[in-house]
C-alpha cells in the first residue's frame, strides 16, 4: 500500500472508531453500510447484469466509492446469481428467475418449516436441515430426502453407498460441485474489489453478516404469520429454538470475523421494530436474544453493527442498555430527539436519512437533514452519516454527492 | 354460553375457547349469522386495540386466525356472507416488479373485518390488471402496496394509468408498504398513504363517509 494510501486508511478507520467508542472524531465519517445495485445502475448495467457479470458489477462498486469519497467501502448487497440458479432457489425470485430484468432479487417468505416440526428439527437440527429443509429451499437438493438420519450409519459408513450409488444423488454432487465453482468465481472477484479499495485507503464495512435469532426463525423458519401464531401456540418450543440460533448467530458471527479478518460484523434485526410485537413480547421473545448475541460477540472481541430496520423508537430503552462505545446502531425509522435522550450517551448513531428524500429529495433537504443530524449527534462524538437504508438503487447521484458534501462542510471539527 | 362469551375469548386470543364456545352456540340454535356478527364484532375490538397499541401484529394475526376458524364453523365463507354488510368496494395489490405480500395480507384482513369487499389481486400486479379490476368490478378505492424502492415506480405508473383512464378522482388511491411516506405520496399521485393496516381502515372509512365514493354505483 502506498503511504499516502495507508495515512487515508488508517485515517479512515480511525474516524470511524472514534465515532463508535464516543470520541470525538477530526470529522464525522460519512459511510453507506452497503450498496445493492445503485452502483450498477449508474453505470449503465441491469438488475439481471449486476447479478450475473461480477467483474462488471464490482469494478462499478470500487469506482463508486472512489467517486463519492466513502470513509468506507460499503458492502455489497448484490449476490451471485450463479450459485441460486445452480440449486434452484425456491424462496428466492431473481431477474431472469421469475422477475423481470429491470427489478432486484427478492425473497417470498414461506414456512418451510411446520409448526408440529419443532420437535423434529430440535432433535436433531443438522438432519433436520440436511434431509428436509436443504429439498425444501433448493429444488436441485431434493434428492436428499432419500438419505436416512446420518447417525443410522454411523458404525457403517459404507452403507453410504446405497445413497451414493443412486443417480439422483450423483447428480447433486454434480450440482454441489457446479455451486462450489460458482462460488468461488464470485468470491474471487468480490474479495479482489474489496482489497483494492483497501490497498486505495478504504476499508470495508463489514464482512460479517447475522440475525437476530427471533429473525432467523421468523424470516427463514417459520414465516412471519408462523412465528405470530406460534408465539400463543407454543411458545415454549419457540424459545428453545430462539435459544439455539442465538448460540448459532454467535459462533457464526465469530468465525466470519474469523474467515475475513475484518472484526466488524453486521446484525439486520427487522421484527424487533416497533409496530410489530408488544413490548411484553420483545421482552420475551425478541430482546433476550438479541442482547445475548451482541454481548456474546462483543466477548469474542468481534464489533458488532445493529442495523434495526423500521422504527426504533419504543426500543431504544433497550437500546439504551448495550455496552457503551461498543455496538453502533443504523437506524431506519427513529424519533431523532428520543434517540438523542437515549443513546447519544451510551452507542453511536448511524443513518436515519429518509430513503424517500435520497430517491426524490433536494440537494438542500439533504443538506438539511445532515445538518441536523450532526448538531444532535456530533458534538461528543457519536454519529455516521447515511441514509435510512444505505445507498438504495435510485438514490439520485447528486443527492449522494450533496450528502458526502453537507458532511465535509459542517461535520469537520 | 352467550356471545359475550364468544367475543371475549377471540379478543383475547383463547384459541381453543372461542371455537369450543361457537360449537356450543351453533348446538344450542343460535343462528350461524350471529356468530359470523359476534366474529367481527372481536376483530373491531382488535382492531381497536392494534390502534391504540395495545395489540400489536401477533395479536392481529392469531385473532385473525381464531376468527377464520370460528367464521368456518358458522358458514364455510364468510365473504359471501358477510356481503350484504359491505360499505365499500377496494381492489388491492402489490404493484408490479414486487412480490411482497406480508403487510398487503394483513391490512386486506383488517377492510374485510370493517365490512369492505377486497378484491386481493395477489403481487406483481399490472397497471393495466388494476384498471381492468376496478372497471370490471366498480371499485372505488385503489390500494397500492409496495415493499422495494422501485415499488414507487410502479404506484406512479398505475395512478399515472387510473389518471389517463379518467378513473382518478371517482377512484381514490391509498398506497403503503417499506419506505412509503408522504414524500411518496407525493411523487406518486396518491391520495393517502399508510403505515399500518388501521391506517388504511381509517383512510377508506373517511373516504366512504365524506360520501364522495358510493361503493354501490
Amino acid at each position: 500500500m502506498e503511504t499516502n494510501n495507508r495515512n487515508n486508511y488508517e485515517s479512515r478507520l480511525r474516524r470511524y472508531n472514534n465515532s463508535v467508542s464516543l470520541t470525538e472524531p477530526d470529522r464525522v465519517p460519512v459511510i453507506p453500510e452497503s450498496f445493492h445495485f445503485f452502483p450498477a445502475i449508474h453505470a449503465g448495467m441491469s438488475y439481471k447484469e449486476a447479478m450475473h457479470d461480477h467483474q462488471r458489477y464490482y469494478d462499478a462498486l470500487k469506482q463508486a466509492v472512489i467517486k463519492y469519497d466513502f470513509d468506507m467501502a460499503p458492502a455489497s448487497g448484490v449476490y451471485s446469481a450463479q450459485t441460486w440458479e445452480v440449486l434452484g432457489l425456491k424462496n428466492w425470485k431473481w431477474p431472469g428467475n421469475g422477475i423481470p430484468d429491470d427489478r432486484p432479487f427478492q425473497f417470498q417468505e414461506t414456512e418451510i418449516m411446520t409448526d408440529e416440526e419443532y420437535d423434529d428439527f430440535l432433535l436433531n437440527p443438522d438432519g433436520f436441515t440436511f434431509r428436509i429443509l436443504w429439498p425444501r429451499i433448493a429444488k436441485e437438493l431434493e434428492p436428499l430426502t432419500i438419505f436416512s438420519p446420518l447417525y443410522y450409519n454411523f458404525n457403517t459408513p459404507d452403507y453410504l453407498g446405497q445413497y451414493f450409488s443412486n443417480p439422483a444423488i450423483v447428480k447433486t454432487l454434480d450440482t454441489l460441485k457446479a455451486l462450489g465453482v460458482a462460488w468461488a468465481e464470485h468470491s474471487r472477484i468480490k474479495r479482489n474489489c474489496y482489497q483494492e479499495l483497501e490497498s486505495l485507503g478504504y476499508p470495508k464495512t463489514y464482512d460479517g453478516i447475522i440475525f437476530p435469532p427471533f429473525d432467523v426463525l421468523s424470516v427463514w423458519l417459520r414465516g412471519n404469520k408462523g412465528t405470530f401464531t406460534d408465539m400463543f401456540r407454543c411458545p415454549d418450543k419457540l424459545l428453545a429454538v430462539v435459544d439455539l440460533f442465538t448460540e448459532m448467530q454467535i459462533q457464526s458471527g465469530i468465525a466470519q470475523a474469523e474467515d475475513s479478518g475484518n472484526p466488524r460484523v453486521i446484525i439486520f434485526a427487522y421484527r424487533g421494530a416497533g409496530g410489530f410485537m408488544s413490548k411484553q413480547h420483545f421482552e420475551k421473545f425478541y430482546w433476550p436474544g438479541l442482547q445475548k448475541l451482541i454481548n456474546g460477540l462483543i466477548d469474542k472481541n468481534v464489533n458488532p453493527i445493529l442495523f434495526f430496520e423500521g422504527d426504533a423508537t419504543p426500543r431504544l430503552p433497550y437500546l439504551a442498555e448495550l455496552p457503551k462505545g461498543k455496538v453502533p446502531i443504523h437506524f431506519d425509522w427513529v424519533d431523532r430527539k428520543e434517540a438523542k435522550k437515549y443513546i447519544s450517551q451510551t452507542n453511536c448513531f448511524w443513518g436515519n436519512i429518509p430513503v424517500s428524500i435520497m430517491e426524490y429529495g433536494t440537494t438542500q433537504q439533504i443538506e438539511d437533514e445532515v445538518k441536523e443530524l450532526i448538531d444532535l449527534f456530533a458534538p461528543g462524538g457519536g454519529l455516521i452519516i447515511d441514509s435510512s437504508s444505505a445507498i438504495t438503487d435510485h438514490a439520485k447521484p447528486e443527492n449522494v454527492e450533496a450528502l458526502v458534501k453537507a458532511v465535509h462542510i459542517h461535520g469537520t471539527r | 354460553m352467550v356471545s359475550q362469551d364468544l367475543i371475549t375469548a377471540i379478543v383475547e386470543l383463547r384459541e381453543e375457547e372461542a371455537i369450543s364456545c361457537a360449537k356450543q352456540l351453533l348446538n344450542t340454535g343460535v343462528e350461524p349469522r350471529r356468530i359470523l356478527e359476534d366474529a367481527r364484532e372481536a376483530m373491531e375490538i382488535v382492531g381497536r386495540n392494534f390502534e391504540e397499541k395495545l395489540y400489536f401484529l401477533p395479536e392481529l394475526i392469531m385473532a385473525g386466525e381464531i376468527m377464520k376458524q370460528v367464521s368456518a364453523l358458522a358458514k364455510p365463507n364468510l365473504l359471501a356472507d358477510m356481503e350484504a354488510k359491505q360499505i365499500g368496494k377496494i381492489v388491492f395489490g402489490t404493484v408490479e416488479g414486487d412480490i411482497h405480500d406480508i403487510g398487503k395480507d394483513i391490512v386486506v384482513l383488517m377492510l374485510t373485518v370493517y365490512g369492505f369487499e377486497v378484491i386481493d389481486l395477489g403481487v406483481d400486479v399490472s397497471s393495466a390488471r388494476f384498471i381492468e379490476k376496478i372497471n370490471e368490478v366498480h371499485a372505488t378505492i385503489l390500494g397500492l402496496s409496495g415493499f422495494l424502492y422501485l415499488a414507487h415506480k410502479s404506484m406512479l405508473e398505475t395512478i399515472g394509468l387510473l389518471e389517463k383512464e379518467g378513473l382518478h378522482g371517482r377512484v381514490k388511491v391509498m398506497i403503503g408498504g417499506g419506505q412509503v411516506d408522504s414524500q411518496v405520496m407525493k411523487i406518486t399521485g396518491a391520495d393517502a398513504w399508510g403505515r399500518d393496516a388501521m391506517d388504511a381502515v381509517n383512510i377508506a372509512k373517511k373516504w366512504i363517509s365524506e360520501g364522495a365514493l358510493d361503493g354501490n354505483e
